[in-house]
């Protein structure tokens, strides 16, 4: 995994999408995902295990070093401080790990859900094999790499944060 | 300009790239361009006033809390430390900065230069110069000095 963790993002498809504002203190893991949704001040927000939308992906800045033994980006401990741009459109193809759950041929076309805590430990992961929020489409993957290639799932996209 | 300098950036068009790792200790003003260029160990490097190749726009964080006065967002000082999307399709429309008082309606269609020092005072497009010709301008807003450009494909690096 660590020898991939820089190219987990998008990979096929078009990428549209905006700089919002982060929420305080989110957690993008070099080597995880970076769905999030939106809170009700309109900051983006790390998606969490049990959120059942999503609003986009963020592009955080990554790292090759492990000089700080930094292995993640934290916004800023002040709400709306950061911005990044986030990319919320349904036909981006992003390759992202999964986390116990192996990937497998059979998983394509199925939905899945994430695994995730705001934390400096716990990047986000799909969860393949399992259907609790169904935020994720499966598209694709690597089973040998158990890396998988999902899109947002547009029936479960967040649509208003009032 | 202040009020609207999160909102350099691509605006129109398809959005291509890569995460990059990058130069050491660049400097991406946040009310500014984000254009650069890849030195001879590839990594992604802003452009300055006189750099003659282009390949992409950096997707740099952005800030907007005042309260630490910071302006820009600096790369590691170890080359290749961080990485960033870098966009290098060459119709993908991005806003950015004029000097004040040189854009008009009339400088759509022209190619033009830019502006810029590593030093965190940003990346200006020099609309009515003609030296690098780097960006080809397609658009923009006379009253807010903001140019739409695209990067001059004549210009693009083909090869670090």
């Amino acid at each position: 995994m660590p020898a991939r963790q820089n190219t987990f993002g998008p990979i096929k498809g078009p990428i549209v999408g905006s700089y919002l504002p982060i929420a305080a203190s989110q957690y993008f893991a070099f080597g995880g995902g970076a769905f999030g949704d939106l809170n009700s001040s309109g900051h983006y927000t790390i998606a969490e295990t049990a959120d059942t939308a999503l609003w986009g992906w963020a592009l955080a800045p990554k790292s090759v070093t492990a000089t700080a033994g930094l292995t993640y980006y934290l916004s800023s401990s002040t709400a709306g401080a950061d911005k990044l741009f986030v990319i919320h459109c349904v036909e981006t193809v992003f390759d992202m790990p999964t986390s116990t759950a192996t990937m497998a041929a059979s998983q394509v076309g199925e939905l899945c859900d994430l695994i995730s805590t705001n934390g400096a430990t716990t990047p986000q992961y799909a969860n393949v094999g399992t259907n609790s929020t169904d935020v994720l489409r499966v598209v694709g993957g690597d089973i040998t790499l158990d890396i998988a290639h999902v899109v947002m799932n547009e029936a479960t996209l967040q649509k208003d944060t009032a | 300009m202040a009020q609207r300098h999160n909102s350099f950036g691509p605006v129109k068009g398809p959005i291509v790239g890569s995460y990059l790792p990058m130069a050491a200790s660049q400097y991406f003003r946040f009310n500014s361009g984000a254009f650069g260029y890849l030195d001879s160990s590839g990594h992604f490097t802003g452009n300055i006033t006189a750099t003659q190749n282009i390949w992409g726009w950096a997707l740099t964080p952005k800030s907007v809390a005042a309260s630490s006065a910071l302006a820009y967002w600096t790369s590691s000082s170890t080359a290749a430390a961080d990485e960033l999307f870098i966009i290098h399709s060459i119709s993908t429309v991005f806003a950015m900065p004029t000097l004040d008082s040189t854009y008009a309606a009339a400088r759509v269609g022209e190619l033009c230069d830019l502006i810029a020092v590593n030093d965190g005072t940003g990346q200006t497009a020099n609309v009515g110069t003609n030296t690098q010709d780097i960006l080809r301008i397609v658009g923009g807003d006379i009253t807010l000095d903001i140019v739409h450009v695209c990067m001059n494909d004549n210009e693009l690096q083909k090869d670090t």
